[in-house]
């Protein structure tokens, strides 16, 4: 800058003047103070570590950007679904990674059933006792990878889900269950589902006819367990189109496998059976982010 | 502007605007973070959406761009942890497979420990450290943004910048231990 131009900017503005003034004393102090020299070259590298690139745009350019941000703003109610679903598919990787993690075998080694094999339900509904610590284990890994927010998480043979609430989980009780849809004694969905106490399970699963099951499921915090069940059986050719409809409550105590209750179709008749067990996970801390977190053991 | 949360054409309205007033400023904030345009762009998409759910709580124009500005600095630390947790359960589940013994802990550099430091800090030191340092802007867009005093953001700056300065030191003396120790 000229001269000029340096004088007039001093006259125009008082307070550039005084900001000078202070300015100029800050320099005179920071000549003969090494903390604050110190401190001024600390702030230097975290500016350069953290400042952005200016040239950076999105996709496309501002105005594009703009225009898909609008329309996400016009289309709000119907977009939030299309986003929890991304978010869901983020989560299943997540789920499914941590289950390789800690080393289970359990999705590899377990049979998967097909539709039209014969299961005896009484068996394969309740949880053996090596289960439910492998479970719980895995609840308290996906757990930790959202911050203790994890209310609940799904494992199928066919996909895997979590849920994730908006702040951090206290609680340390789980609830497990067995979900088991059978028709004409098949077993044609079967699902596994690790809920906090208190928290809403809303999932959907992919049957092997195309049809898609809806399930909303929350458990009580009180003892013995109570149990809100919603199930629908959803034609995908048409997703408003509820097919059949399940909606209970049931008291569970834990190791029992109850009958929900049965769908009736055009195609036939559907039986839920719901295998129950209960467990919990080790303190949840706040997470710190500086160090890795070591929640995640297994209280029985 | 006051905002009726029961009017949904009114809060969609509201959105609208804020993407034309400060949609810069939102991509600035994510990508400050993620340094990825497409999934600095999902965070503010998604950052929309919350809005929409959580309209209720919001009462006028300047709270929301507040708000938004928030939920995009949250938003984008949560999503790199994540990212990051992944990434080292991976490293793990690939050095228990080879048994080696290296520790994945060797590959956080100084931007990731700063960006984890600056998630350890308590709203609203967090959000005003990012807008004032990682996106540039001045003390008194601060200051407008927030909806503070410019005391407020000048007195969260400097305990925010002190912290991450603690940090700051403690990463040059774990180099510096690494570098004796080779």
């Amino acid at each position: 800058m000229e001269c000029d131009g340096t004088r007039e900017l001093f006259l125009k503005h008082d307070e550039l003047l005084s900001d000078r003034k202070r300015v100029l004393a800050a320099v005179e102090h920071l000549k003969s103070c090494a903390e604050c020299q110190a401190a001024l070259a600390d702030y230097a590298d975290l500016r350069e570590v953290l400042r952005n690139p200016s040239h950076v745009e999105p996709v496309g350019g501002w105005g594009q950007f703009q225009d898909r941000l609008k329309s996400t703003a016009r289309h709000s109610e119907r977009v939030t679904f299309i986003g929890w679903r991304s978010a869901s598919a983020v989560a299943a990787s997540i789920t499914l990674l941590a289950l390789a993690i800690i080393g289970s075998s359990y999705l590899n080694n377990r049979p998967i059933p097909h539709e039209g094999q014969l299961m005896a339900t009484s068996g394969t509904s309740r949880f053996s006792p090596a289960e439910v610590p492998q479970q719980v284990q895995a609840f308290a890994k996906v757990s930790e990878a959202f911050d203790n927010r994890a209310s609940w998480m799904l494992i199928s043979d066919h996909s895997s889900d979590v849920g994730v609430a908006e702040t951090a989980i206290t609680e340390r009780s789980l609830v497990l269950l067995r979900l088991t849809l059978l028709r004409a004694q098949s077993v044609v969905s079967k699902a596994d589902l690790v809920l906090v106490p208190g928290q809403q399970a809303d999932l959907t699963l992919p049957l092997s006819d195309g049809k898609s099951l809806h399930y909303r499921i929350s458990a009580s915090r009180t003892t013995p367990t109570s149990l809100s069940v919603w199930l629908e059986i959803e034609n995908p050719q048409a997703p408003s189109e509820t097919l059949a409809a399940l909606a209970t409550q049931l008291p569970l105590a834990p190791g029992q496998v109850v009958s929900a209750g049965q769908l009736a179709t055009t195609s036939g008749a559907y039986e839920l059976k719901v295998g129950f067990a209960r467990s919990s996970v080790g303190s949840r801390k706040s997470p710190d982010p500086l160090t890795p977190s070591k929640r995640g053991e297994v209280n029985d | 502007m006051k905002v009726d949360s029961r009017s949904p054409d009114c809060f969609q309205s509201l959105l609208a605007e804020q993407v034309s007033a400060n949609s810069r400023l939102f991509f600035r904030l994510a990508y400050g973070v993620l340094r990825d345009s497409s999934v600095a762009e999902e965070v503010c998409q998604h950052a929309f959406m919350k809005a929409w759910e959580c309209r209720g709580q919001i009462s006028d124009g300047s709270a929301l761009r507040a708000w938004l500005s928030r939920v995009v600095v949250n938003e984008s630390l949560g999503l790199l942890r994540r990212r990051k947790t992944e990434h080292r359960a991976l490293a793990d589940a690939r050095l228990a497979v080879s048994s080696t013994t290296s520790s994945s802990t060797d590959t956080i550099d100084l931007r990731e420990r700063v960006i984890n430091a600056i998630a350890a800090l308590p709203e609203p030191t967090r959000l005003i450290v990012s807008l004032r340092i990682q996106s540039g802007f001045s003390g008194n867009e601060v200051k407008e943004i927030v909806g503070c005093s410019a005391a407020e953001v000048s007195r969260q700056l400097h305990f925010g910048m002190d912290i991450l300065r603690k940090d700051l030191a403690s990463f040059r003396e774990l180099e510096l231990g690494a570098s004796h120790g080779m």
